[in-house]
């Protein structure tokens, strides 16, 4: 026999309490009388000076300790059978995309664990609980908590190790909150390498290989358009392996043979000229055999271009100094006023009509006399981001201006910001370039660069088109647009609203593939994501083998007290009180 | 507090009156003999002639037949006090009925007294004797709960000599009724007691174990059977016989009421000791 609850034992310290009311109570009825001095009542002293008289056997005093015995009996819940014993277990299964490992016998990592667990579980009992917890950057349950055994293990099948990298912490946070409480559990993990961050409360059950492989860890393709940078893992000798870049359709464009140093992580470009320039995605995958092939392919977009596209006021032409700065920028447009539409520009120069969207840039001379830099610049504005005006005759200027807005000064405001919310990238810079020496100074090309710099970094669109599982994407959205659509590589919809620059940070992408986005029911953008992770190639600390140093199997007891338990005690309890109050009545009436 | 019926003791007072002297004719003075020589018409005694003495108290009857010169003195006529003395101590109040009962007589008594016209008194005495004026003797006597023990072993102020004195109590003290007649009636014309008590205070029908609780203090645990049944009685019996030896010679000794049998019941018991009289 066991007790489901120890401390209902403490109810029998009642019985002591009993005994010692029953030595001191009076044992008989009291009667009032007024002729006390008439009866002889002999005067007996006690020697001892107490009271305590010699405990009756009454029939109140066995009443009242058997139904303090029945109380105990029910708080401490004793269970006849050992076999209402059970454990509660919470296995953690690591979901991480390593665990598609094929081992050499050809199974997977996740196939071994499922066997494992099989095998361990075939000596639970009937009464044993499973709790089964998927990891991921939010742990997720794959079965209702506490669930049978065999219940809870057909949930198995449901476990995808599709998963980029993460830390399996948040799975033993999960695990903690559901423990029953005071109750002893165990606590299980499943995964193919050491965790180092594992509790030490957690048994494991290892099931990975250190095998020799090479894999690729890190693919970008930047907006440079310069070439495609791939990075690589290899955990043994040095080995040559064929890089195939292919179409969306499969079509192989390109070979290349790559080159995987012994036990080191390497690093090779693919020239973007061998990528036709209608190829708007590319399958990058390493030919041959490999044990681990989640990490030999992966797929990159095409970034979309994002050129500036600059008009300047024709009067203003006239001064070279404002072409030529702009000019010289990487990925800049410059839109003939005459035949091309200069409303669609992304920054005007010169005076003009504002247009939603277009940042500006105003020319003017002002009226303040000339200085010599260099001048007080205002900290951190990216116009003015390794700006050096040491030497720059600057003639012209404006008085009398609001100082918040001022980005440059001398004697006078040189150069402010004009922006307002509703209207961004406004700028109004005073200076006479006839006069001034700052068009001949390397001060205006790169004032220029910061120029088309900050402009870039808002215009419509991703930040990125390839990036990995987990990480965040940065997108900013067409002038007055607000909501997105993102639709994932399963279907699944989300919505996205922008802030109130624009900008939208999307998180939560844990499935690698091809992402959509739509703005009002319209295809806008896509992007990929991909798995791939060097902490998920590295299987040096890869391993096999079981640590169950931390299963107690000591198991705690089923509370599932059958109505006839809970009436039985309860019932027993009240009919002893009842009889032990009949009785004391009786004893008194005598 | 106790309750009667007004109703009997008005009915009752209707045929009752206080007992007095049957030698007395009638007005004088006062209404009742006293017990020195007076000038009521009651012979009292004679005395031998001294020079100087009114010749005509001489009895020449006596001086015909003998040649001695007495004197024939009369009873004096006095107008005495009553008092009543209640005893308000827990033990009356053993039962509801007996504080009842009691309060009833007390109040029977009062009312013949106020008909009658005479100067009577109450004490209330409970842990202390507390005077009751006239005119507030029903309503104390409405209100008074018994409790408290020593009572009528207090000192009373302003006691009437040669009072007319009328114990109302159960006379159950442990120090028995010598010591408690010898205080109340030092200076007492007469004194009497009117002894309320209940069935089972006379003769108790316990048996088994008991824890008896004295309402004025104390308590003992015994097994009662009739060995105890008869000491008891035997005890009593001494009491009794303490308290009508006390009362001897002070008036018309002790009258015992019993309260289960009823207040008719009492009444005959105080007219046939002389407490009171009918009212022809």
């Amino acid at each position: 026999m066991i007790l489901g609850n120890p401390w209902g034992l403490l109810a029998l310290l009642g019985i002591p309490l009993v005994i010692f009311i029953h030595l001191f109570r009076r044992r008989f009825a009291p009667l009032p009388v007024s002729t006390l001095f008439l009866w002889d009542i002999p005067d007996i002293t006690k020697h001892s000076g107490t009271r305590r008289e010699k405990l009756r056997k009454s029939t109140s005093l066995f009443a009242e300790i058997l139904a303090l015995c029945a109380i105990a009996w029910y708080l401490s819940d004793p269970h006849l059978s050992q076999t209402q014993q059970a454990r509660h277990i919470l296995i953690v299964l690591d979901s991480r995309v390593s665990m598609q490992a094929e081992h050499q016998d050809g199974t997977s990592s996740r196939e071994q664990i499922i066997n494992a667990l099989h095998q361990y579980c075939a000596g639970l009992t009937e009464h044993d609980r499973l709790t089964l917890i998927s990891s991921g950057k939010q742990a997720r349950l794959l079965n209702n908590t506490a669930e049978p055994a065999a219940k809870a293990l057909a949930h198995l099948s449901t476990w995808r190790c599709n998963q980029a990298w993460h830390e399996l912490s948040s799975a033993y946070d999960l695990a903690h909150k559901l423990v029953r409480e005071n109750k002893q559990n165990e606590y299980l993990v499943c995964t193919d390498r050491i965790d180092r961050n594992k509790p030490d409360h957690f048994s494991a059950l290892y099931r990975g290989e250190p095998t020799v492989h090479t894999g690729l860890t890190h693919i970008s393709w930047p907006h440079s358009n310069s070439a495609i940078y791939l990075h690589g893992i290899n955990s043994s000798d040095e080995r040559k392996r064929t890089l195939l870049i292919q179409k969306k359709n499969g079509q192989i464009i390109a070979r290349m043979p790559v080159f995987f140093p012994t036990h080191s992580r390497c690093s090779f470009q693919i020239p973007l000229d061998a990528i036709p320039k209608d190829c708007a995605e590319i399958h990058c995958r390493l030919d041959g055999p490999d044990p681990l092939t989640y990490d030999d392919s992966v797929s990159a977009l095409r970034p979309e271009a994002r050129t500036i596209r600059i008009a300047i006021d024709p009067t203003l032409r006239t001064l070279q100094a404002v072409e030529q700065g702009f000019a010289c920028q990487d990925d800049v447009l410059l839109l003939d006023s005459v035949t091309e539409d200069t409303q669609a520009a992304d920054i005007f120069i010169g005076d003009a009509p504002i247009n939603e969207g277009t940042w500006n840039l105003r020319l003017q001379s002002g009226s303040a006399d000339a200085c010599i830099g260099p001048f007080l610049q205002r900290h951190g504005h990216p116009l003015v981001r390794d700006i050096d005006c040491t030497g720059v005759l600057w003639a012209g200027g404006q008085q009398g201006v609001n100082a918040n807005s001022i980005i440059i000064s001398g004697n006078s405001t040189l150069l402010r910001d004009v922006s307002s919310r509703q209207n961004k990238g406004q700028f109004e810079l005073y200076c006479d370039l006839k006069r001034s020496t700052l068009s001949s100074h390397p001060a205006w090309p790169s004032l220029c660069s910061n120029i088309v710099s900050a402009r870039r970094a808002t215009l419509a669109g991703l930040h990125t088109h390839t990036l990995p599982c987990g990480e965040e994407l940065f997108t900013h959205l067409p002038y007055g647009e607000q909501d997105i659509t993102l639709i994932a590589p399963d279907g699944s919809r989300s919505q996205f609203r922008a802030n109130a620059l624009g900008e939208i940070h999307i998180d939560g992408l844990e499935q690698s593939g091809l992402w959509n986005i739509e703005i009002e029911g319209q295809a806008w953008r896509s992007f990929t994501t991909h798995h791939l992770d060097p902490r998920l190639s590295d299987v040096s600390n890869c391993i096999t083998k079981d640590d169950l140093s931390a299963m107690q199997a000591v198991s705690t007891v089923e509370r599932h007290r059958s109505p006839l338990e809970h009436l039985l005690p309860c019932l027993l309890a009240a009919v002893c009180a009842a009889a032990a109050w009949g009785a004391y009545s009786r004893e008194q009436r005598s | 507090m106790p309750t009667w019926n007004h109703r009997s003791v008005a009915e009752a007072a209707t045929r009752l009156r206080l007992a007095v002297d049957p030698r007395r004719q009638r007005q004088g003075n006062g209404y009742r003999l006293g017990s020195g020589a007076g000038n009521s018409l009651e012979f009292h005694d004679y005395r031998s002639y001294v020079s100087g003495d009114d010749p005509r108290l001489i009895d020449w009857g006596v001086y015909a037949r003998s040649d001695q010169l007495v004197l024939r003195r009369h009873r004096q006529e006095i107008s005495p006090r009553l008092e009543v003395f209640y005893d308000a101590s827990a033990s009356m109040a053993l039962t509801a009925e007996k504080e009842s009962f009691a309060a009833t007589l007390c109040a029977l008594i009062l009312s013949l007294a106020q008909q009658d016209g005479t100067r009577a008194s109450l004490w209330l005495c409970d842990n202390y004797a507390k005077p009751i004026r006239s005119g507030q003797w029903i309503p104390a006597l409405q209100q008074q709960q018994s409790s408290g023990t020593a009572g009528l072993l207090s000192t009373f102020s302003e006691l009437g000599h040669g009072s007319e004195r009328i114990l109302i109590t159960d006379g159950l003290y442990s120090q028995g009724g010598p010591a408690l007649v010898k205080h109340i009636g030092h200076g007492a014309g007469t004194l009497c007691c009117i002894q309320v008590l209940t069935q089972s205070e006379i003769q108790p029908q316990y048996s088994g174990g008991k824890r008896l609780e004295d309402v004025e203090g104390g308590f003992r645990e015994i097994v009662i059977d009739d060995r105890m049944l008869d000491r008891y009685q035997q005890r009593f019996s001494r009491h009794q016989a303490a308290w009508q030896e006390a009362l001897r010679g002070r008036g018309v000794g002790l009258i015992t009421c019993v309260v289960e049998e009823g207040f008719q019941t009492a009444l005959k018991n105080l007219l046939k000791a002389g407490v009171v009289s009918n009212a022809q």
